[in-house]
């Protein structure tokens, strides 16, 4: 077993990486704790892959360093590399070979031997669902299957840390379920993972946390409803009555006089800025006052939505 | 009765059965703890190859050539095949065809393993296994071995018939298919680390391809010949000499193949490693290596014309690893200052062998002024070997050797210390200001001579001293025009302000490293806690 301490699996710490004017990474922080799902979006060249790659031990920044479960990726790569296992976007093969050898082939390459590595692959192959088509050349593989034998060689060694860029690009529905689903357990079996992705409404079924990365600088990180309570400002509550709808109405007006509400039949609309405990305590009063309430709805802003509102959509 | 018959000779087999079956578990066993030590590249790339179109193809192709030789070689020899020795014919033809495997397939297979790697973007996944950068390139060079002595084995029974057939003897034939073995693993070296250059300036990619096709064809031509003409002497090594010859020759052969792949080794391995200290420790080893054999050769020739020879393959050698040493970046990772000496003595003797430009050129200047020194003091030691006028010559030759390294090195190091906030590309950079200063060292005498001379001819003058290649072969009009003594001390200025320039690698300290990484890196079981002894 690994040595594991107390701190995040993941940290970046003010990083930085510059391709002559480019600023690709500009100052970008944040951490991922042991079970967490965090999601790093962005439009293209925002710099997410960069800096997976320089998590990775694939490259080096510029300034700043990034750190797997406490080690460091510049200095101690070899100590990273146990740790942390890489899906990257683009996915070379092996000609020749079948799934079970490619597999077998890294289990080796991370040193595992006899039955380690027998279980290691017989445990990948079940869990990616290849165990079926195990003797089957990869090169006859199709994109789902070959996204599932690149996260199976990225967890063949049981690392604690999982990076995955944009490993749901170009699969069928049914594929980025499985995907998902994949994911989830990953994270419940208590590793944390850095995902990144360009189908958000994918990503926002999957993460804990957010980072917003654009034109190299992080616009916005942490916990995807801290994020939303922020950008939204104020939330908008539809509340269905069975009678009475304009009675409400004029309650609700005499007790926020600056409440901005609608009225559309028994159903009424108003922005509401508190916290959710306070939208709790709304609610009781309205029912002590005596208004029958059917329904009760806040509306969120997605993570489509959110993402518009931060990025602007320039490019480097 | 039936019974009992059926029943003996039943439970015999199954105890013959499960002798076999516990016999076969036993050596299934056996191989797998034996496969699973062995380099996990030379598992894959052996498990590709048997699938691989490439190589049954062409181990169809050397067997059929092998039948067709066969044939073709025993009827063009009849009938005297029968009565006279023909066997160094048949082996020549063999020998052909084992070259074209040997020679060109396996180095050139070993160099495409490589470079698809990078191609196809398999090396990235790869690199970030905790695999080595040397046990990769040495799991390509492992895989081309294996390839060769597949052929080798191939050829076993015609080599045994050629035997058989007269004429050559067994020194010869283990001479030969040794050289062809070495030959294989030379180039398949050479072959990975011209891969390996195609990953580090991916725009030469082609460069390097066509570098190792000339490379490769060119030895092996130059090797094949060597050896047809060996066969058809039946050269057997017949005295100390010879022999001594061919085990220098070996040794060469494998140090350099050793260089390639620390090389190799360096070019694929993570930016922020110490890429430097094991390739100098290597070409260091080569120097030592170059040295004892030219000192072992005073036992057979009493000449100091030899150490003349060996200066000038020094001077190529510091020359050409001086070259990139100087174009190494000045910034010392914070993982490769965990490594630096920490002794007095250590430091004193072992900074040079850290990464950097100014300890680069420092190494390669004392290096090859330490094997200068040491064949002054040779007649101390071999009594056999007067200081005659041979020697002072053999010395002054050493000596405008050493000095030329000394000065267009560390001249080209001050340029690139003093336009280093400019340059992109230090390596490119550095090569070209060298080949400019040699160029300049040509061409200025040459204007000068032209100048001065009323007739117009060109006549070497004391300052034809800064052209390398005219001064070294006129040693009597460098000693007589006094260039010599000048360029000596001009050679020394500029090593000392290099070595003042390189103080501050110097005082560098090793840093130590986190608490967390020591005791990860510690031998296991040397970080359990040791037990309180106040504790009851």
């Amino acid at each position: 077993m690994l040595y594991q301490a107390s701190h995040p699996l993941i940290e970046l710490r003010r990083l930085h990486r510059f391709y002559g004017k480019t600023h690709a990474v500009n100052d970008v922080s944040f951490e991922v704790d042991r079970g967490q799902v965090f999601g790093f979006i962005g439009p293209n060249g925002a710099g997410k892959t960069t800096s997976m790659r320089i998590l990775a031990t694939l490259d080096l920044p510029t300034y700043g360093d990034a750190l797997i479960d406490g080690f460091s990726s510049i200095t101690d790569p070899d100590l990273v590399r146990k740790r942390m296992g890489f899906m990257p976007d683009g996915f070379g093969t092996y000609p020749y070979m079948n799934c079970e050898e490619y597999l077998d082939f890294f289990a080796r390459s991370y040193g595992m031997v006899g039955m380690e590595r027998v279980r290691g692959v017989r445990r990948v192959l079940g869990f990616t669902g290849l165990d079926k088509i195990a003797d089957k050349p990869i090169n006859g593989l199709s994109k789902g299957m070959r996204q599932r034998l690149s996260l199976g060689r990225a967890m063949i060694h049981d690392p604690a840390v999982l990076i995955l860029d944009e490993p749901a690009n170009g699969l069928d529905p049914r594929a980025r379920i499985e995907l998902r689903q994949m994911i989830r357990q990953l994270a419940v079996d208590g590793k944390a993972i850095l995902v990144s992705s360009h189908i958000l409404t994918e990503l926002a079924e999957m993460v804990d946390h957010v980072g917003i990365i654009e034109r190299g600088n992080l616009l916005a990180v942490g916990c995807l409803d801290e994020i939303r309570r922020k950008m939204q400002g104020s939330t908008v509550i539809e509340v269905n009555l069975l009678e009475n709808a304009d009675q409400c109405r004029i309650w609700l007006s005499s007790r926020t006089p600056t409440l901005k509400i609608e009225q559309q039949g028994n159903r009424v609309r108003f922005d509401f800025s508190g916290t959710e405990r306070e939208q709790a305590e709304l609610l009781r009063s309205i029912i002590l006052e005596g208004f029958f309430v059917l329904a009760w709805t806040a509306e969120t802003h997605s993570l489509e939505d959110i993402f518009m509102q931060i990025t602007t959509g320039a490019v480097q | 009765m039936k019974l009992l018959d059926d029943a003996i000779p039943s439970q015999s087999t199954s105890t013959v059965t499960e002798a076999i079956s516990s016999v076969e578990s036993r050596w299934t066993q056996f191989t797998s703890r034996f496969v699973d030590r062995m380099n996990p590249i030379l598992v894959k790339e052996t498990r590709q190859a048997l699938k691989s179109h490439q190589f049954i193809v062409t181990l169809q192709l050397v067997l059929l050539a092998i039948l067709v030789w066969t044939l073709l070689g025993t009827s063009l020899l009849s009938p005297q095949i029968f009565y006279a020795p023909t066997g160094p014919q048949m082996l020549i033809g063999y020998m052909m065809i084992l070259l074209v495997p040997t020679g060109i397939i396996v180095p050139m297979a070993t160099y495409r393993s490589m470079s698809n790697e990078v191609e196809h973007g398999t090396f990235e996944v790869l690199s970030i296994s905790t695999l080595s950068a040397n046990q990769i390139v040495t799991g390509k060079v492992a895989v081309a071995a294996l390839q060769t002595l597949l052929y080798l084995s191939a050829l076993a029974p015609c080599i045994s018939v050629t035997y058989l057939l007269r004429g050559l003897s067994i020194s010869t034939l283990l001479i030969v298919l040794g050289s062809s073995f070495l030959l294989s693993l030379v180039l398949s070296c050479f072959s990975v680390f011209a891969a390996t250059l195609g990953k580090r300036f991916s725009r030469l990619i082609v460069i390097t391809m066509l570098m190792q096709l000339l490379f490769t064809s060119t030895v092996t031509l130059i090797m094949g010949i060597m050896l047809l003409q060996m066969i058809s002497m039946n050269w057997i090594p017949d005295d100390m000499g010879q022999w001594f010859g061919i085990v220098a020759a070996v040794v060469a052969a494998l140090s350099y193949s050793w260089l390639f792949l620390r090389l190799a080794a360096a070019n694929i391995s993570f930016e922020s490693d110490n890429h430097s200290t094991a390739i100098r420790w290597s070409v260091w080893g080569q120097h030592a290596l170059f040295v004892s054999i030219f000192v072992m050769m005073q036992v057979f020739v009493v000449d100091y014309e030899v150490w003349m020879v060996l200066f000038t393959i020094l001077g190529v050698h510091w020359s050409v690893f001086g070259a990139f040493s100087i174009c190494e970046s000045g910034m010392l990772s914070p993982r490769a200052q965990r490594q630096l000496p920490t002794t007095i003595a250590s430091r004193l003797f072992l900074t040079w062998f850290s990464p950097g430009p100014g300890t680069g050129y420092i190494f390669c200047v004392v290096s090859y002024f330490s094997a200068l020194i040491g064949v002054i003091l040779l007649p101390l030691f071999i009594h056999r070997l007067s200081s005659g006028s041979n020697q002072s010559e053999a010395i002054d030759y050493g000596l405008l050797v050493g000095s030329y390294i000394a000065v267009y090195l560390g001249i080209t190091r001050l340029i690139l210390l003093a336009f280093q906030p400019w340059l992109r590309n230090r390596v490119v950079s550095g090569l070209a200001i060298l080949a400019t200063l040699l160029m300049m060292g040509i061409i200025i005498p040459m204007m000068y001579s032209y100048l001065t001379e009323t007739n117009n001819q060109i006549k070497y003058t004391p300052v034809a001293i800064l052209n390398v290649t005219w001064s070294l072969t006129k040693m009597y009009e460098v000693r007589a025009s006094g260039g010599m003594l000048f360029f000596s001390l001009a050679a020394a200025i500029v090593f000392q302000i290099n070595l003042l320039l390189v103080s501050k690698d110097v005082m560098l300290v090793r840093i130590a490293a986190p608490e967390r990484v020591q005791k990860e890196l510690a031998p296991s079981g040397s970080n359990e806690p040791a037990v309180d002894p106040l504790a009851v």
